[in-house]
């Protein structure tokens, strides 16, 4: 089936001059510190908490989003945490383009790759590395510094290889997430 | 229609505005709410002790007569659910982690990501939970990088939350 | 656009799919059937290059319950009828009694529906067959090995010896299955910083899900790298790879005399039971004379083996679970499947492979992907969804029975050259819903890059008069079904479909040497003559396949 058209209230969300929307409800801590890519939704209730920044002065990117990303209601992006060489500092998060993470997810990994798919109410664990074109079903809790492989499908807590992705996916998701955002348009009124 | 809570607060905690908290809370020294959290102390006072951190979205609720004795240096990460009787020292619960009503945690305990205890019981020190069927196991309780990492998470929090939230001072 | 998203928490309604419909999956049976499958399935193929597609439906069992003969005859002169044989309707009835979700059928790999179809994600075309292939179709070869947590290309030829495992650092958590992660007792030290001094046993391994670490089995490490090489001697050191070892030496003298392909020596096959070795033992029967006198030295092995009563003994004063493996624990160790938790080990992780795929007819390649193991671009990925039009329904009206509901059928044409498309509805199937398709016959724009960058047009300029499509927007073309199901349950139909269009002939069709490129890069030189941009030639492609459109469950009428 082709995907819905999307409505949303105009006054909900504030769109950008390079194509993102972002709810006015969504909690987005340290907002300098964020990027996002063009075209790039945040829908209502989402957390990015661009406040957990690596210590040292200076401007540094927390949280940086691709383009055309769809972020669900209620996923939250932290960045991970770790000490290493007897400092605790909070670490940089990238995700790449075409990525949708569904509703509920909680997200802290270190990078997410490009057309990436996460499922509802997942759990990504601190410092896992997804690489491009996977799939993270529903429900699925991947342990902290796992390493998803590309073309991969992840299922279960601990999130298991179940299956593989056909080598089409990259056009498949591309598509997808441009048509998602589409397709997400202000209501008439 | 939510009463004022009552906060008591110790100078060196941090307790981030932005949250929904009730009832009669006191907060020791050391302690991290951050923003989005909530404790309803709606049937008895919560009490937390030194260097306890609250991550966002996590419920703590005590709906019994009796306080909710928080201990030390526990963590609560995001999203997770307290409706405990009483939790030690050192304990973790993970994201999504669910401590049912009536139950006790001992100290070390680490109930992990999206699983959760029974109701009324008891867990032993060093109890950990895990896996979508909530497999139990006692572990070595080896951890004794953890609490100095812990120590380093407070240090940061306590410097880094303050440029980015307001806090709350003691009603 | 594909169906992805089905809509959650329906049960066991069906939700509405396109599925496309190799070659191989001849008429309701599995390609694992009898010959008599293979056979009907080229008497199909025959029966769509003579146009006659709607009675080749009648071979087709839409339908997986109804008995052998239930096929009805065909409505025109010179198609073939191929009764599926009875044996093929049970099993096909057997195995899949269960109707899978779209989302199911989608992310399973090789598998396909009821029918042998399966989503145009999975399927690949051949260009030079001009047809569809299945994953059952193309043949899977190995391009490379990789480890699925450090990510590392192995080399082809240190596989083997490494048991196809990771050779690093990768552990498996013998409790959870999960990753280990190298962990220093102190929390100053780094993991990175070679040349360091470090504590002798400083490092071990520990889950961060399970909490078990490697201490609990007194396995430490002096450095954090190399670690499969310091459980390796740990390895080697069982007393059972021992004993193998010196079995194999006391053996391998008498290979080496009689060379191993002139078969066993007749002692050691008189002692092995019959079912297994029935080859070695064809083969040695005919070498009689060379086994005259070549028994083996009887071998006294070092290990004794004792009564195990030990084991038992313990086992029966067990006195919780966690003291014994599962399962599964069990079976991933299987050097010494052990009953005791507190003898696990933690395991090496196994290898993953990336694949490239042949057409099993012609031998070309149709997928290859690069060889790094991170690189996720191809070499050539001759997918179905670059070269066929992807059908999505757009548009879809409860299904209610006997009363005419409308569904709009979305034609995406992914190439770069205008396309045609006729359909017919297939005849035959069982439940034979009514179908009447109102642009039989229509073309599709074709693809063009400069549409990506526009916003969408998704409002739907008025359909052009003289196509009767319901609308044509950027390179895809929707068209209006009327569907009358006429019982309740699933609402499915076949749809035949032919696919034109003009490709550019191959290299080897036209026999000229050069392509167009080289020509240009030849440089002036002695080419003045020849016109600097030859000609492509088009050819004509036609390419027909059978699909099976699902629409969801159709409620009876209120009446009924």
């Amino acid at each position: 089936m082709d995907l819905p058209i999307i409505h949303y209230s105009k006054s909900e969300y504030i769109e950008t001059d390079t194509g993102n929307k972002v709810s006015r409800k969504s909690v987005i801590c340290g907002s300098q510190n964020i990027v996002l890519g063009g075209k790039t939704i945040l829908q209502t209730g989402s957390v990015i908490r661009g406040d957990l920044k690596r210590t040292g002065t200076g401007h540094a990117v927390v949280v940086s989003v691709g383009r055309y990303c769809f972020l669900s209601q209620g996923c939250v992006i932290r960045p991970p945490c770790k000490t290493y060489k007897g400092v605790f500092s909070y670490y940089p998060m990238k995700i790449g383009d075409h990525v949708i993470i569904g509703e509920g997810t909680i997200v802290q990994a270190a990078t997410i790759g490009s057309f990436v798919t996460i499922g509802k109410n997942c759990v990504i664990g601190r410092f896992a590395i997804i690489k491009d074109c996977c799939k993270i079903e529903d429900n699925t809790v991947i342990p902290p510094n796992t390493v998803v492989p590309s073309f991969s499908i992840y299922k279960g807590s601990p999130g298991k290889l179940v299956d593989e992705l056909p080598e089409s996916i990259q056009e498949i998701y591309e598509a997808r997430t441009k048509d998602r955002y589409a397709k997400f348009i202000p209501r008439a009124d | 229609m939510m009463s004022r809570p009552k906060l008591t607060i110790s100078t060196r905690a941090l307790v981030c505005q932005d949250n929904d908290l009730r009832g009669e809370i006191i907060v020791g020294a050391g302690t991290v709410l951050h923003p989005q959290c909530r404790v309803w102390a709606t049937g008895g006072p919560i009490m937390f002790g030194s260097g306890n951190i609250v991550e966002e979205h996590v419920v703590i609720i005590n709906r019994g007569p009796e306080p909710l004795i928080i201990g030390d240096h526990n963590v609560f990460e995001v999203g997770s659910v307290m409706e405990g009787m009483k939790i030690g020292n050192r304990n973790t619960l993970e994201v999504k982690a669910h401590v049912k009503t009536g139950t006790w945690l001992g100290d070390e305990c680490v109930i992990g990501t999206v699983c959760s205890t029974h109701e009324n019981e008891i867990l032993p020190d060093r109890t950990v939970i895990y896996g979508d069927k909530n497999d139990r196991r006692i572990y070595s309780g080896n951890k004794a990088n953890q609490m100095s990492v812990h120590m380093r998470h407070l240090e940061y929090l306590m410097q880094t939350l303050p440029k980015f939230n307001h806090s709350r001072t003691s009603t | 656009m594909l169906a992805i998203d089905a809509p959650p928490g329906q049960g066991k309604t069906h939700q509405p799919f396109v599925h496309y419909r190799c070659l191989c999956s001849s008429p309701g049976s599995s390609a694992t059937a009898s010959t008599k499958s293979s056979s009907s399935s080229i008497h199909d193929h025959e029966a769509d290059s003579t146009a006659a597609g709607t009675s080749s439906a009648a071979d087709m069992n839409i339908d997986n319950t109804a008995a052998s003969s239930s096929s009805p005859a065909p409505s025109s002169a010179g198609a073939l009828i191929v009764r599926a044989s009875p044996t093929s309707h049970e099993s096909l009835f057997s195995e899949h009694h269960n109707p899978r979700s779209t989302e199911e059928i989608f992310a399973s790999g090789n598998s396909s529906d009821e029918h042998g179809s399966m989503s145009l994600s999975r399927l690949y075309f051949c260009d030079s067959c001009g047809e569809i292939r299945c994953p059952k179709c193309t043949q899977d070869e190995i391009v490379c090995y990789y480890c699925p947590n450090c990510l590392f290309d192995v080399p082809t030829a240190s596989v083997k010896s490494e048991k196809h495992k990771c050779s690093r650092n990768c552990f498996e958590c013998p409790i959870c299955q999960n990753t280990l992660s190298v962990v220093s007792d102190d929390p100053d030290v780094s993991l990175y910083t070679p040349g360091m001094t470090t504590a002798a046993g400083q490092y071990h391994l520990s889950c961060n899900m399970c909490q078990w670490n490697s201490n609990e089995i007194g396995m430490t490490f002096d450095k954090p790298t190399g670690l499969a090489v310091q459980l390796q001697k740990a390895e080697d050191g069982l007393p059972d790879v021992k004993e193998f070892g010196r079995l194999k030496d006391h053996l391998e003298k008498y290979f080496r005399v009689h060379g191993l392909k002139q078969g066993l020596p007749s002692s050691l096959l008189s002692s092995i039971q019959s079912g297994t070795l029935q080859s070695l033992r064809y083969v040695s029967s005919t070498n009689h004379k060379a086994q005259q006198s070549d028994d083996i030295a009887h071998y006294t092995p070092a290990v004794q083996v004792v009564e195990d009563t030990e084991n038992l003994e313990k086992l029966m004063s067990i006195t919780s679970l966690d003291e014994t493996t599962s399962m599964k624990q069990r079976l991933l160790q299987l050097q010494n499947q052990t009953y005791s938790t507190q003898r696990l080990q933690p395991q090496r992780i196994h290898l993953r492979i990336k694949k490239s795929r042949r057409c099993r007819s012609c031998r070309h390649i149709l997928v290859n992907p690069e060889q790094k193991a991170q690189a996720t671009r191809f070499k050539i990925n001759l997918v179905a969804l670059n070269q066929l039009p992807n059908i999505t329904i757009a548009h879809i009206q409860p299904m209610i029975v006997q009363t005419v509901s409308t569904v709009i059928l979305r034609f995406t044409n992914p190439r770069q050259e205008e396309a045609h498309v006729s359909l017919e509805a297939g005849d035959g199937a069982n439940p034979n819903h009514g179908v009447r398709i109102l642009s039989e016959n229509f073309t599709i724009a074709p693809f063009n890059e400069v549409w990506e960058y526009e916003v969408g047009t998704l409002t739907a300029p008025p359909g052009q008069a003289q196509e009767d499509v319901y609308d044509k927007t950027a390179n895809s073309t929707s068209i209006m079904l009327y569907i009358t199901p006429v019982a309740p349950g699933e609402v499915k139909i076949p749809l035949f479909v032919t696919f034109s269009f003009k490709a550019r002939k191959l290299q080897t069709e036209t026999g000229s040497p050069k392509l167009p490129s080289q020509l240009v890069l030849s440089g002036a030189a002695g080419r003045d003559s020849m016109p600097p941009a030859p000609e492509v030639e088009y050819v004509d492609k036609k390419v027909s396949f059978w699909t099976v459109i699902g629409f969801g469950d159709a409620v009876p009428t209120l009446s009924s």
